[in-house]
């Protein structure tokens, strides 16, 4: 029973984090066509922001939103202007996910390089142990959770209410089509770098104060985990990304718990396949060429 | 002149939109059929559907007497059709030559067998094959482009380059998918003028989707109309171009 | 010295073999394999893994699956056919219905798995520590000095390389290797001319994943040691960006952009004063290749050598035959010189877009 518990509650802990990662990634991927390879050292990039500002702030809303701040600035760098030339001169999809992993490991390795040779620890954030059932969680894991559903509440109001988040949606399903209506798709595209940026820089704090100890490569776990939130969801869909967070955060944990934390790679391999196998979600056969990047 | 191609009854649906709903017509040997319609009536869909290039729900399509439902788009091939498509589909980075010698029917020299083990062999096959691209080469005209890389061509020296790709596994049917889109007038009446004249042998019949009407008449001795995922009828042009429905169908869609 | 150069050369040859392997699969048959040092560590695992000898002898400080002793060259056999059965799993899930980016990032996904799978499940192949004293080849048979050993094993790779160099020439010219480029190109024509698509795929993946499992072999019977920190993602990356620099699918250019990029380079930065911490120079090492694939990705895409234009030999004698139809021709190949109309002319040779 306590298992079940357990299961639970961390499931939902990790799954809010996986799911808002996800959903940044797969809004990338999912209005500018862009699978970003880097988004994983993104996220470790924005731990060691996080990390340098506690070194004199330890307030979780600044870390957040200095987090978010360094997020949505850097991935604008990659997403328009790095890679703004390569688009416009047609560079092929796999082009383009080359010159992401390249950038990425540009700032994986400046981060490590940084780091230097030990790992470096996340200061501990305030706060004080809840009882929830028989598991014990500490009051800033629930803030952050609190934090991620809250943004994830924040870009479905976006997305369902706004107009950008419209214009997002037309631009999404067909961006030859939208720019045709008269929809500014190059701003829109700005627009999804800056926020789904500012999503992955607070993926990156969250992780940052949940782990404590990080290092150049931490970011990239975590992304593992986001791919197959994102695939499980159907890859280019928030919704689905956010469900499919929550599901990875469950199978996760449950897999830990259960059997042993060595296997929760294998298990979001395991379902990477399965759902490949099984139920592409659109992605089966997907010539590259039918996939336009939005300009 | 037999039956050759014979659909029944084809069915192809989409996430729920039946784009081809219960398609039934034949195609004659040696002979070019014409499928026309307005836009959204599903004649590519039909198209790709012989070609396995989507999957039907239902239906079945009699080629030579045997049923191409079900197979994949390479054995529909390796059967004796061949295809164009709508936008010419070349191999970019190979020569025009490369791009025919790709039409050959694929055997035991062009496996990774033929590669490692069969070498002379391959070699030879390849200079026939290579001699057969020329002469299709400079019976259209494209011979001294056989070295330029197909992707620096002109939209209908592409038609071409597609069409001569398919005449080298000797197919004894071809889909065409609007052979004269992109082609200015000219040219589309020359590559007109060599498909009559391919059909003329006897060996060869067509299948063409196509808007020009002027080409449709020229072409085909039998001309089937859809539109919005059925048939409406089969006939000559003439009575084609006489039928109510049909011009009712045009106006509409 | 002697030992240096001798040293240098022999990982030129591994890294040429693994190059060639991933130059094969994504130059030439376009599949985009980001997880390719997956394949050549499942080749040197095994290969120590069955050299080893069996875990609880050597007092057990190492645990692993297997164990065996077998004699060379058995062990970079195994390793070869471990890679390439991987290779063939792998294929069958990923290459079916994935492409283009998609399968990129999956497969990557797929390496960063595999790297946490290794480093946590120790029993597996000695989890972070990985595996060390695998045993040199033939070493107490031959009863050489280091040295001299050294150069012979020098030898025996610079063999393997040729015959791979050889091997992969002979496909690359081949109507096989033409077909692979072609659906590389446009797969939707290649099925439509009768080719099998997914067949040449594995095909192609399947014989990169044998190369990368024998470099893998070679490599871990020379330094002995092998752990998770020698194939991580990245590695895959230093490879791509030999292939991209050196030019695709052209086997000359691989070659040079080898021995330009993990050789040359790395090699050379070991002779600059070191600054900073141990380490600080490997990772600017990184950053410095990340930054050179972006400046080739955007300048010079098909690379150093870009990919050879395939010409055929002219006819041996005039083929008189045709003269007839080409003068009736006339008109047709006269409104086809001018590219009139529609359609664009497309630009000139963009390599890996």
């Amino acid at each position: 029973m306590s298992l079940l518990v357990d299961t639970i509650v961390f499931g939902i802990i990790s799954g809010s984090l996986v799911a808002i990662g996800a959903v940044g990634f797969t809004m990338q991927y999912g209005i500018t066509n862009v699978l970003n390879i880097a988004y994983g050292p993104i996220i470790t990039a924005a731990i060691f922001i996080g990390y340098v500002v506690s070194q004199s702030v330890t307030n979780l809303a600044v870390l957040l939103l200095v987090g978010g701040v360094f997020g949505a600035a850097i991935s604008y760098v990659l997403g328009i202007i790095l890679l703004g030339p390569f688009v416009r001169r047609g560079t092929k999809l796999v082009g383009i996910a080359i010159v992401t992993v390249n950038v990425g490991l540009m700032i994986e390795f400046s981060l490590e390089a940084i780091q230097g040779p030990g790992l470096l620890t996340f200061n501990e954030i305030p706060g004080s142990p809840v009882h929830i059932a028989n598991a014990i969680v500490n009051t800033s894991q629930i803030a952050l959770v609190a934090v991620s559903f809250a943004l994830m509440i924040a870009v479905h109001l976006l997305l369902r209410y706004t107009r950008v988040g419209l214009a997002m949606r037309a631009t999404s399903a067909d961006p030859t089509l939208s720019r045709g209506c008269g929809i500014p798709t190059s701003r829109i595209r700005a627009l999804t770098w800056l926020i789904s940026g500012a999503l992955c820089g607070v993926t990156g704090i969250i992780l940052g104060v949940s782990t404590g100890a990080f290092e150049s490569t931490t970011g990239n776990g975590l992304f593992i985990l986001i791919v197959a939130a994102a695939i499980v969801g159907g890859i280019g869909r928030p919704y689905g990304a956010m469900i499919g967070g929550m599901v990875l955060g469950l199978i996760s944990e449950g897999t830990a718990a259960v059997w042993s934390p060595a296997l929760k790679d294998v298990v979001a391999c395991a379902v990477i396949v399965v759902i490949l196998l099984w139920r592409p979600q659109g992605i089966a056969a997907d010539y590259s060429a039918t996939r336009v990047i939005a300009q | 002149m037999n039956d050759v191609l014979v659909v029944e009854d084809l069915v192809c649906s989409f996430g729920g939109v039946r784009a081809v709903d219960g398609v039934t017509f034949t195609c004659k040997g040696g002979q070019i059929t014409g499928l026309i319609g307005p836009n959204g009536a599903g004649k590519t869909t039909v198209l790709n559907a012989i070609a396995a290039a989507v999957h039907l729900s239902r239906g079945s399509i009699k080629w030579e007497g045997q049923e191409l439902a079900g197979l994949s788009t390479y054995q529909v091939a390796r059967r004796g059709i061949a295809r164009t498509f709508q936008i010419s589909n070349v191999f970019e980075h190979l020569t025009v030559l490369e791009n025919l010698l790709q039409g050959a029917p694929p055997g035991r020299a062009d496996s990774l067998r033929g590669a490692l083990f069969g070498a002379r062999a391959a070699r030879r096959w390849e200079a026939q094959q290579v001699e057969k691209a020329r002469e299709l080469l400079s019976r259209c005209g494209l011979a001294e482009h056989e070295d330029q890389y197909a992707g620096e061509l002109s939209g209908g020296q592409k038609r071409l380059v597609e069409i001569s790709r398919s005449l080298m596994s000797d197919a004894r049917f071809l889909l065409l998918d609007e052979p004269m889109a992109g082609v200015n007038p000219t040219l589309g009446e020359q590559i007109a003028e060599y498909l009559r004249e391919l059909v003329s042998g006897g060996n060869l019949s067509m299948l063409m989707v196509e808007h020009e009407m002027a080409v449709v008449s020229e072409l085909c001795s039998n001309v089937v109309v859809m539109a919005q995922g059925s048939v409406l009828m089969e006939g000559t042009m003439e009575d084609v171009q006489r039928d109510q429905r049909v011009r009712d169908a045009y106006l509409v869609g | 010295m002697s030992y240096y150069i001798s040293s240098v050369l022999i990982v030129t040859c591994v890294d040429l073999i693994a190059a060639w392997g991933l130059d094969l699969q994504f130059g030439s048959a376009g599949i985009n394999n980001f997880a390719f040092i997956v394949f050549a560590a499942a080749g040197a695992y095994t290969a120590s893994v069955v050299s080893l000898g069996s875990s609880s002898a050597l007092g057990g400080f190492q645990s692993y699956v297997g164990g065996s002793h077998w004699p060379f060259p058995l062990p970079i056999l195994a390793g070869m056919a471990v890679a390439g059965l991987l290779a063939a799993a792998v294929g069958a899930v990923a290459l079916r219905r994935l492409r283009g980016d998609y399968e990129a990032i999956v497969l990557l996904v797929l390496s960063l798995i595999a790297t946490g799978v290794a480093q946590a499940e120790i029993g597996l192949v000695n989890g972070p520590a990985g595996l060390s004293l695998i045993p040199k080849p033939l070493v107490t048979g031959l009863g050489l000095s280091s040295l001299q050993y050294q150069w012979v094993y020098l030898g025996w790779c610079a063999f393997l390389t040729a015959l791979v160099f050889l091997f992969l020439r002979r496909i690359v010219r081949s109507p096989f290797g033409r077909n692979l480029r072609a659906v590389r190109d446009n797969e939707a024509a290649a099925a439509a001319g009768g080719r099998n698509v997914f067949a040449l795929r594995m095909q192609a993946f399947v014989i990169g994943g044998v190369l990368a499992g024998l470099s893998g072999a070679v490599l871990v019977e020379f330094v002995n040691a092998w752990a998770p920190g020698s194939w991580l993602y990245p590695e895959t990356f230093a490879l791509l960006t030999a292939v991209i620099v050196g030019g695709r699918a052209n086997l000359g250019g691989v070659a040079i952009g080898t021995i330009l990029v993990p050789i040359l380079f790395l090699e050379v930065t070991r002779f600059l004063p070191s600054i900073g911490y141990p380490g600080l120079i490997d990772s600017l090492e990184w950053v410095v290749i990340g930054l050179l694939t972006l400046i080739f990705m955007y300048w010079r895409p098909q690379g150093i050598f870009p990919e050879r234009r395939r010409r055929f030999p002219s006819r041996s004698s005039g083929a008189i035959g045709s003269g007839a139809l080409l003068s009736s021709r006339s008109a047709f190949s006269a409104s086809l010189a001018a590219p009139a109309g529609s359609s664009h002319v497309a630009k000139s040779t963009a390599a890996p877009e």
